[in-house]
């Protein structure tokens, strides 16, 4: 079974709410995902999430990503090296929102 | 690193050493190779893989204990046993001209089947099959040597004999060759030595499991595993391990959105020549998958991207994508 772990920051004075995720995250768990980070950003103006920990996903999971950066300002943390950048890069996703290199 | 074509012949490459990175991690291999030298920067010691014409890859791993003429020696006997080993493919004279005592040399031409071989002084090779225990090859003072390669063998060629550190072999089928290199030389005695082991392509891998969200996870774990086997890049294997994902999301969300019967997904690997074919392949016979959402695009978009090249064969048994990925050396 596909297993993740969310960690959620609520908003704390300018720092928006922060989710941090590690495992990975495909069809089977992509719909608790997307729930953890719409419950995290509550109708806040901005969110941010932390995907170094991420070990494996693919488009399910930009696919969420993406319908979260239609509401919201999205921040993404991801490692410099791996496949998570080349799928952002390939799916758009770093247009319609700002990816941070990190680790 | 040095990395230069030599001859006429545009696949004879030859990647070479001797490291300079102060380190006996990292040193550049071509795919199914890891290269060590312990202690980093080990004078008159040198290793070359060279790919010959005809499809098959020769290693040459050598060393000369000749006082102060250590490097010179090395290099004139390492640069004239390169160029036969180029133009013939033959162990046997590419091993001619070394006669010197001071000199250990190793020669072993790798085909689809067999490693043949020609060792002079105690250069050692180590050939460890699956689920069988290691054995040290004879050394043949110059003639010919072969043995038998069975899908994942992994064969350890060494300037110096390695002795019980060859025990690192045994059961380390499934573990990448970067790490079973290692492992041995973690466990080598002696004043320096340096160490090429190669992994044979593995027999080709089969998942095949009901087309749910749940199978995903066992699917990549079992293809990560073997692609680890195979002695892929770790970085190349990834991009191979999302290519895959999303054909056999694809194929899952097909079925969920209603094939007329029980959907099983195939996902099959192989590995020949530096190049991995992948298959995903669903048994769907699919009702109308018009009115898809836009965003299987990206999925289709990334396989493209991730891979050399990607098809979609679809007939009344089902669909397939294969893909192909060169693994450059």
């Amino acid at each position: 079974m596909t297993d993740a772990r969310f960690a959620v920051t609520a908003a704390n004075g300018d720092q928006p709410p922060l989710v941090v995720v590690s495992g990975d995250i495909d069809l089977a768990n992509v719909d608790e995902f997307q729930e953890t980070m719409t419950e995290a950003c509550n109708g806040s103006a901005a969110l941010t999430v932390d995907l170094t920990g991420v070990n494996y996903c693919d488009s399910a999971a930009v696919r969420a990503l993406f319908s979260l950066a239609a509401g919201t300002t999205l921040t993404m943390l991801v490692r410099p090296v791996g496949h998570i950048k080349t799928l952002l890069g390939i799916s758009g996703l770093d247009r319609v929102a700002t990816v941070v290199m990190r680790g | 690193m040095v990395d230069e074509v030599l001859g006429s012949r545009p696949d004879s490459r030859v990647q070479a050493s001797p490291p300079t990175d102060g380190t006996t991690r990292g040193i550049a291999a071509p795919q199914g190779f890891s290269v060590r030298y312990s202690p980093a920067g080990l004078a008159g010691h040198w290793h070359d893989v060279a790919f010959l014409a005809d499809g098959r890859v020769g290693v040459l791993v050598g060393r000369c204990a000749d006082g102060e003429a250590d490097g010179e020696t090395a290099s004139r006997f390492r640069s004239a046993a390169r160029s036969v080993l180029l133009a013939t493919a033959d162990p046997v004279r590419t091993l001619d001209g070394v006669t010197e005592s001071a000199v250990s040399a190793l020669c072993a031409v790798i085909d689809e089947h067999n490693v043949g071989y020609s060792t002079h002084g105690d250069a050692s090779a180590t050939v460890s099959a699956p689920e069988a225990p290691y054995f040290a090859l004879d050394p043949t003072d110059g003639r010919l040597g072969t043995a038998e390669l069975t899908p994942g063998a992994t064969v350890l060629l060494c300037t110096a004999p390695v002795g019980p550190a060859a025990n690192a072999l045994d059961g380390s089928e499934s573990v990448h060759p970067d790490e079973v290199a290692d492992e041995v030389m973690t466990r080598i005695a002696g004043p320096g030595v340096a160490a090429v082991l190669y992994r044979h392509p593995p027999e080709p891998l089969t998942i095949t499991l009901a087309a749910e969200p749940a199978s995903l996870a066992v699917s990549r774990g079992r293809l990560r595993r073997w692609l680890a086997s195979a002695g892929v890049d770790t970085e190349v294997g990834a991009g191979v391990l999302l290519a895959v994902g999303e054909a056999t999301a694809n194929a899952t969300e097909h079925a969920v959105l209603g094939a007329n019967r029980d959907v099983i997904i195939t996902v099959t690997a192989a590995l020949s020549s530096r190049c991995l074919r992948l298959a995903v392949s669903d048994n769907g016979v699919w009702k109308s998958v018009t009115g898809l959402p836009g965003h299987r695009g990206h999925g289709i978009r990334l396989i493209n991207a991730l891979v050399d090249s990607a098809e979609l064969v679809t007939t009344a048994e089902g669909t397939t994508v294969e893909m192909v990925k060169e693994l450059r050396p």
